[in-house]
């Protein structure tokens, strides 16, 4: 059942990376790219999850992790980047 | 349309940031060829015969794309052209000289342009939500 | 190690869904009402994930908890990004 929940969540994600891919095509707006790559993240970690299904070594739970908070920042970096690019305070 | 393909790809990426009406493309040059002069927005308005609202919201356009700076405040605002990069002159010289050369693809590029803006006008709205203004008067 | 990686997927997470909030109240579009409602969960989520693998003991499993707030933050992004559709 936990194998389904992050299939659909991975599926989910995917579908979102999807939608912001689009929308980096149709406005040429940067941020889009870094959400559509943030959500790529977002389901690698949830597929690593379900591959993985809850070792008893917690050294490659981590690891699964780890991309999901490359995913976060992937975001950030782009939320940085779309303020230097329009003057804003960041 | 594909009359506007042979334009530079700075240029065309130039019009597609940083220029979005007529009168922002109209001052941009102006202020690029007399560039040792500062303007105020009563001047550029009777220059161009526009209204200086429209001057007004123009320059602050061209503030924020690097283009112009504002170089004094007292006894009114005055602005020259004072673009960011040598890279950013240089293109906007190219703008200049195709303008000169073949004004109708410009206008054609910026109409595509406009109609894209109000295509994706929520998709940009989405992004510039992330802008943290800066503190002018307001807290951002 | 691990307790450094949860922790910054739980504050990076609430950084996003804050900025997303802000930008809400500054526009109020619908992808964007949609998109900072799931961020905040998954914002709640990744706290959860931290209170149940470092703060809470083993005998306390809160995967049930965290995943439907997951699958809901997904659902509403989702919902929002179809809806949007133009």
């Amino acid at each position: 059942m936990r194998t389904f929940t992050w299939g659909a969540l991975a599926m989910a994600s995917l579908i979102a990376a999807l939608f912001f891919l689009r929308y980096w095509r149709d406005s040429r707006e940067r941020l889009f790219a870094f959400f559509s790559l943030a959500f790529v993240g977002m389901a690698v970690n949830w597929t690593v999850l379900a591959i993985i299904d809850h070792p008893v070594d917690e050294a490659q739970q981590v690891r699964a992790y780890v991309i999901r908070l490359i995913a976060f920042v992937i975001l950030i970096v782009g939320i940085i980047d779309k303020n230097r690019r329009s003057g804003g305070r960041l | 349309m594909t009359e506007a393909d042979d334009l530079p790809t700075d240029v065309r990426a130039l019009l597609h940031e940083h220029i979005e009406t007529y009168e922002q493309l109209e001052i941009l040059l102006l202020l690029r060829r007399e560039r040792y002069e500062e303007w105020t927005l009563a001047a550029l308005a009777a220059r161009l015969h526009v209204g200086e609202e429209l001057v007004g919201s123009a320059l602050e356009r061209l503030k924020s794309g690097g283009l112009v700076v504002m170089t004094a405040a007292i006894p009114a605002p005055r602005f020259a052209y004072r673009p960011a990069t040598p890279g950013l002159d240089a293109t906007a010289g190219r703008l200049d000289r195709e303008y000169a050369e073949r004004p109708v693809r410009i206008i054609q590029l910026m109409s595509a342009n406009a109609i894209e803006r109000v295509r994706t006008a929520a998709l940009h709205t989405f992004a510039d939500s992330f802008v943290l203004k800066k503190k002018d008067n307001d807290r951002g | 190690m691990a307790e450094a990686v949860y922790i910054l997927c739980a504050l990076t997470s609430i950084l996003c869904a804050v900025l997303l909030y802000r930008g809400y109240r500054a526009n109020r579009t619908r992808l964007l009402f949609w998109s900072s409602l799931a961020f905040l969960l998954l914002a709640i989520n990744n706290v959860l994930l931290y209170l149940d693998l470092v703060v809470l003991p083993a005998s306390v499993d809160l995967f049930w908890y965290r995943t439907s707030v997951s699958l809901a933050a997904m659902v509403l992004l989702l919902f929002g990004l179809v809806w949007e559709t133009r």
